[in-house]
């Protein structure tokens, strides 16, 4: 391999658009110690087909018994996909990651290929725009070979999950989240796990109403627990929770009863109300209103502060 | 020629100067020292001696720096900048020596004025160059930033970026340049944000291309923070987070870098109250797992080489490892940064008063975080928020947690105290109970948690039911902790426990008070409580006007109140036994609305109980109740909604009447059926003996039953096992009683073949039950039912004994020997050998003696000593007992004690005591015809018999009287009287009996015949005159 021809490829590669299938940029560590660039245009069970340049007419092989290890450079499209990704402009940036999917399916299998990187987040698009459908017509598309990340791997366990939340089997939400709730998860699991189990026992509340308040908690679990960096997540259960309390009718009363006479300040529907006051502070307090400005009735429990 | 001037190469510039720069100098001695002193200041600088180097430049410029523009021209003015730099160098050496920032200000200052020189003096021209000309602005301006002169710093550098050839190069790089002068925009005095905002994005946007290393950023980001809070414009920082989210963010392994630095911002940003920033800094912190399993992954990509490039990201092997290693140390002793993340978020909940929120993050930390070496600060903050959300059993669980992982906390007992009272005023009586009786012995008397444990304790007794437990500890927080935060709880306990005692007078007057003291709505959330209570004990003292008072004023004035509902069905009962079965009836129906509403189910069964009771009444005022029907929804309804209500046993006594009315007797049964089923899973239950009677009795009205059936019914009870003797042996024992009162109709009916065919069955009856309930198979509780049930209810209470006995010959016989003595002696007493009856005597003085006082069985027992002495004619005795039992005020049978007290006198001779005591015994209960009878008939006998006449003395010394009106004119009149008072009692009483009727009839005959024997002035008489 010419090192020198290779990063002139590299660069060229870096910054051209993707239409279809791309060789993939990589160092290649050989198992005799030495190692070097080069540009992959298969890979399979460990063995590549490689090129020293664009210009290489016929690619060469290298068996796995050969090869230590593959660093994959990161390619141009993943970049701007990830970018796009990471300024939550999650359905462009999944066109893009798609795209990177295709421009090197070649390599899937390989371990950190940027083919099944792209895949992993194409899915976590879907996910954060709460397409269920898309996630699930994904998900069985996906191959997980060659994510090597256990918090990635652990995701598409938790996708699984996610689809219980599509299928809308409630009971098996919550049956499955006290599973996972015991285990040392990260704080982005965490938070969908919560979100997960506060959907579930909101509808399981339609018919036992005691259980209005888990899906509170598991709704602020969801505040708390990846705040922001999940902020799909935190503004959609504020909002619920928000709701939670607007249709509430002992809320209602509380409201109507408010600063009069009849104020009970021991019942249900004003502790709630008290409790709706703080998360309307608590959301305009942390800029979510910016993010989605609030519902009418959420904007309303602003004016419901207690003077002590 | 590259203009970028770096410090590396200045040794380079050194040596170019010294062999070309000043070949043209004017003499050649002055050109020989100078080049001299510049390879001197050379080969100081590549030895690092930077003082010497400086010091040989600054000799150079002191010699020969004036006029140099014209005598040596621009090329002069890299001397200026190269002695510019060594200053700079030393500016930084001093800095990391810690030398004082005076020093150190020294060198900056030289700096700027070697680099102002450069730049002022020595322009390039037709004369010659001068290489460093353009960078000796950027250089200037970092001078400057030495000095703190950020204004300046930042015209240099625009100065530079306007003035810069295509040649000359920003220093560090490109984005190093740019955010170098976003830095100094942030800095100034009046800091010019939008303008570094600007830059600094520059510098982000393009980091790739303009080599904009990841610590600068940082860095700016660090000086734009401090900006906006300095400017309280947080407004820029969100802006600016917002815009560039997806720039900032890198691989978590680069970013764990600059966690300390965004984790101070963070921190920077929640003091400055501004927290949009601190949640977006927040959020960039990334997770350790993340961090870790990226590093991972990274080394293995690695394969052992030591460094790899991909794009400007540097993938160094050492670096990897050990940022790793740091990592896992971190993580090992307890606080990875998401114990200082969660520890903000539950901070930032809690300021807007989002304690879901703030529980949340908290709890997250004792469940996943728990070895930090902030965990009893969490985990009390944990029990705190828990306890203020009601939420008890989490309160519980880690309030537990923290006295067993924390016991010599000092905040211990701030937990014990959080956990009970939020137990305490949640309902969970029975649990606080358990919590406060173990730690009060152990709480110093006085401090604040005696205070509450005390409350805790007393008041969980009240709550549980009981009462007597209850009082003193009451008291004693009432009398102990009057200034206590909870001295409403105690006081109004402490009166409504009277209420529950019936000590009716002290409860009325503890109540009477506590309204008065604390008579706000708002600020006594017992007030409606309280009234109710004060209403029930006029209710209790046959003071029905007082108590409507009451009642009135809780539906005026507490509709909503939890007590309104019970305070209808009061209201409701007051109007019934004043006959105003209307009123009573729309009390009920509304109390039943009220408890429906509120979901109360015990009052709402309780409105249904009066209402089917009322309204099923078999006959009003003598005659059959045509309302009966009206009763039957009432009763559908509490069997279907209310079916484990405690008052089901009323219910489905009271529905037999209506429920036989409508043809539904076997319907009636069923349910009774169930309902004894349910009582007799109950640990005590008081009323299945009346339910298994009244099932009895029904069951032989429904056509067709007989003893026989109800026999068979009774041995195969569907649902009550063989296993439950307790039940079984009441039903066995009931079915004798039906046949003893078959029996006792079938002789009266003188049907003698029915009446033989009974007493087998009877006979039967009694042997089944003994070999079906062997006494030393039995429980001691067990035993004494049936042992009682034996001798109170059937006409053989001899066949009790074996099983008092077999109590009496356990070794453990409980609390039960005294109960049983008096069993045995109360069957001895009624013995017609009189041996018995004294060994009867002798066993009740000692369960007398030693039984507790209050107790029934130490009034039973006396009372039983009294019966027997009157059989035995110990006149004496009974008189002394008779008095014993009056004088200790025992009440019981107060009204039979009195008149066996007066018999006494009267079995003896002592006609005078005889007349007194009988009077006052038909006096005080003229209504008990069973001793009002007898006591007015020995009256008329014995006065009459006296027969003394006006004027007559009767006694002696003080208790002597003289007669108005002559004895037998009296005995007329006394027994005309009651006969005339007592008569309707006579006729509707159904409780008396054949013998009491007797001797009723008896009086009546004396008295008419003492007015058909010419001796008296007739009533009608007496009338007639006074008209």
């Amino acid at each position: 391999m010419n090192n020198r021809s290779i990063t002139a490829a590299l660069l060229l590669l870096a910054g051209a658009p993707m239409a279809f299938a791309e060789p993939a940029p990589a160092r290649i560590f050989n198992t005799n110690g030495s190692d070097g660039n080069a540009l992959i245009t298969s890979y399979k069970d460990g063995a590549i087909e490689y090129k020293s340049s664009l210009r290489d007419n016929k690619a060469k092989s290298l068996p796995a018994s050969k090869i230590q290890g593959i660093y994959f450079y990161e390619v141009a499209v993943f970049t701007e996909a990830i970018e796009l990704y990471d300024s939550r402009k999650y359905a462009e940036a999944k066109v893009k990651f798609l795209e990177c999917v295709e421009a090197y399916e070649a390599m899937q299998g390989a371990p950190n290929n940027y083919s099944t990187l792209a895949g992993f987040y194409a899915l976590e698009c879907s996910r954060r725009m709460f397409d269920l459908e898309g996630l699930k017509e994904g998900m069985a598309l996906f191959k997980k070979e060659g994510l090597t990340r256990e918090t990635q791997i652990q995701q598409l366990e938790l996708n699984v999950f996610w689809d219980t939340v599509r299928r809308k089997d409630w009971e098996k939400v919550i049956r499955l989240a006290d599973k996972w709730r015991e285990r040392q998860l990260p704080v982005s699991h965490r938070a969908q796990l919560a979100y997960c189990q506060g959907v579930a026992y909101e509808n399981l509340a339609k018919e036992n109403p005691a259980l209005i308040e888990n899906a509170l908690n598991s709704y602020n679990v969801v505040l708390s627990a990846d705040f922001m960096a999940s902020r799909e997540l935190v503004v959609d259960a504020a909002s619920k929770a928000l709701a939670i309390y607007s249709n509430d009718a002992g809320v209602k009363s509380a409201m109507a009863a408010w600063g009069k006479p009849e104020e009970n300040k021991n019942s249900n529907g004003y502790q709630f109300l008290r409790e709706a006051n703080a998360l309307a502070k608590f959301y305009q307090q942390m800029g979510l209103d910016k993010v989605k400005p609030f519902a009418a009735e959420a904007k309303a429990f602003l004016e419901f502060e207690v003077k002590e | 020629m590259n203009t970028l001037i770096k410090p590396k190469s200045f040794g380079r510039l050194l040596a170019v100067c010294s062999l070309v720069s000043f070949t043209a100098l004017g003499t050649v001695h002055a050109q020989k020292d100078l080049n001299d002193d510049l390879a001197s200041a050379q080969t100081a600088w590549s030895e690092g001696d930077f003082v010497q180097s400086q010091s040989l430049l600054e000799k150079i410029v002191n010699r020969h720096g004036e006029g140099a523009e014209k005598e040596h021209g621009p090329r002069f003015g890299v001397i200026y900048y190269r002695k510019g730099i060594a200053e700079l160098k030393l500016a930084g050496v001093d800095k990391k020596a810690g030398k004082g920032d005076d020093v150190v200000a020294q060198w900056y200052t030289k700096a700027a004025e070697s680099f102002q020189n450069c730049y002022t003096r020595f322009a390039p021209n037709n004369s010659g160059k001068n290489a460093t000309h353009k960078a000796s602005l950027q250089r200037w301006a970092d001078a400057n930033i030495g000095l703190k002169k950020y204004g300046d710093a930042a015209k240099l550098l625009a100065k530079f970026t306007k003035e810069r050839g295509n040649g000359d190069k920003f220093s560090p790089t490109p984005g190093g340049f740019n955010a170098k002068l976003a830095s100094c925009y942030f800095k100034m005095e009046a800091p010019q944000i939008p303008k570094g905002i600007e830059h600094l994005e520059v510098a982000l946007q393009n980091k790739v291309k303009m080599e904009t290393s990841n610590g600068m950023i940082v860095r700016t980001l660090s000086a734009l923070s401090d900006a906006v809070t300095a400017n309280n414009n947080e407004a820029a920082m969100v802006g600016f987070l917002t815009k560039n989210h997806a720039h900032l963010v890198l691989s978590p392994y680069e970013m764990y870098e600059f966690t300390p630095v965004l984790k101070k911002l963070a921190s920077n940003a929640l003091r400055a109250k501004m927290y949009v920033s601190a949640g977006q800094l927040y959020a960039l912190i990334p997770n350790t797992d993340d961090v870790l399993q990226d590093l991972s992954v990274r080394t293995k990509q690695l394969a052992g080489r030591e460094k790899l490039l991909d794009g400007n990201r540097v993938l160094e092997l050492a670096k990897l490892k050990a940022t790793q290693k740091a990592i896992r140390d971190k993580q090992r002793a307890g606080d990875p940064d998401e114990v200082f993340v969660l520890s903000a978020m539950s901070y930032l909940h809690n300021i807007s008063g989002n304690y879901r929120g703030a529980f949340a993050a908290l709890e997250q930390l004792e469940l996943y975080y728990n070895k930090s070496s902030k965990r009893e600060e969490n985990l009390y903050s944990l029990v705190q928020i828990s306890s203020a959300l009601g939420q008890i059993f989490t309160t519980e669980q880690y309030g537990n947690r923290f006295l067993k992982d924390f016991p010599r906390s000092e905040r211990a007992g701030d937990v014990q105290r959080l956990m009970l009272s939020r137990l305490f005023f949640s309902g969970e009586y029975a649990k606080s109970l358990k919590i406060s009786e173990s730690m009060i012995g152990g709480l110093e008397k006085g401090s604040e948690q005696h205070d509450i444990c005390s409350l805790v304790l007393a008041g969980s007794y009240f709550y549980l039911g009981d009462y007597r437990k209850a009082q003193p500890l009451l008291d004693a927080h009432v009398t102990e902790y009057p200034e206590s935060s909870l001295i409403l709880h105690s006081k109004y306990f402490q009166a409504s426990n009277l209420t529950r005692l019936q000590n009716w007078n002290r409860a009325s007057e503890l109540l009477e008070k506590f309204v008065t003291e604390y008579g706000k709505p708002e600020e006594n959330i017992y007030l409606a409580s309280a009234i109710y209570d004060r209403a029930n004990c006029h209710f209790s003292n046959n003071e029905n006007a007082q108590a409507l008072v009451h009642l009135k004023r809780i539906e005026e004035e507490f509709a909503d109140s939890n007590v309104i509902d019970s305070a209808l069905n009061m209201r409701g009962e007051i109007a019934e036994a004043d006959a105003d079965l209307a009123t009573a009836e729309e009390s009920y129906k509304k109390a039943l609305a009220a408890a429906e509403a509120k979901g109360n189910k015990i009052v709402a069964s309780e409105a249904l109980k009066y209402l089917i009771g009322m309204l099923g009444q078999e006959k009003l005022d003598g005659q059959p109740n045509p309302r009966l029907k009206d009763a039957l929804p009432y009763y559908d309804k509490f069997i279907k909604d209310y079916p484990d209500s405690p008052f089901r046993y009323e219910a489905a006594v009271f529905g037999l009447v209506p429920m036989k009315a409508a043809g539904r007797m076997k319907e009636a049964l069923k349910n009774l059926e169930v309902t004894i089923v349910q009582l007799s899973k109950k640990r005590n239950p008081l009323f299945i003996e009346g339910c298994v009677n009244a099932y009895a009795n029904a069951f032989l009205e429904v056509e067709g039953n007989t003893p026989a059936l109800l026999k068979e019914k009774f041995y195969n009870f569907d649902g009550i096992s063989f296993k439950d003797k307790r039940t079984t042996a009441l039903l066995r024992i009931s079915l004798i009683s039906v046949f003893e009162k078959v029996l006792t109709e079938a002789k009266k009916a003188e049907n003698g073949d029915l009446a033989i065919r009974y007493e087998a069955d009877i006979k039967v009856l009694f042997n089944d039950l003994k070999s079906a309930f062997k006494p030393e198979d039995l429980s001691n509780s067990i035993l004494i039912r049936v042992a009682d049930y034996l001798r109170e209810k059937t006409s053989a209470p001899k066949q009790s004994l074996p099983y008092y006995e077999a109590l009496l010959s356990r070794a453990d016989k409980g609390d039960f020997e005294l109960k049983a003595l008096l069993g045995v002696a109360d069957v001895r007493g009624n013995s017609d050998v009189e041996a018995d009856n004294e060994k009867a005597l002798s066993t009740l003085e000692r369960v007398y003696e030693t039984s507790k006082k209050g107790t029934k069985t130490k009034e039973a027992s006396l009372f039983r000593i009294i019966e027997i002495s009157a059989k035995l004619g110990k006149w004496d005795q009974m008189e002394a007992k008779s008095r014993l039992y009056l004088d200790t005020k025992l009440k019981q049978r107060a009204a039979l004690v009195s008149y066996m007290f007066a018999r006494s006198f009267d079995e003896r001779g002592k006609s005078e005591e005889a007349l007194r005591y009988y009077g006052t015994v038909y006096a005080g209960y003229t209504g008990y015809l069973g001793i009002s009878a007898p006591s007015v008939k020995r009256v008329l006998e014995i006065m009459w018999e006296r027969d003394s006449a006006v004027g007559d003395q009767i006694g002696s010394g003080e208790k002597a009287v003289t007669l108005k009106k002559k004895d037998r004119q009296s005995a007329y009149e006394i027994g005309s009287t009651y006969i005339r008072s007592t008569a309707h009692l006579r006729e509707t009483n159904k409780k008396l009996s054949d013998e009491d009727k007797a001797v009723w009839d008896q009086v009546a005959a004396l008295a008419k015949e003492y007015e058909n024997s010419g001796e008296v002035k007739t009533l009608e008489e007496i009338e007639k005159e006074k008209k």
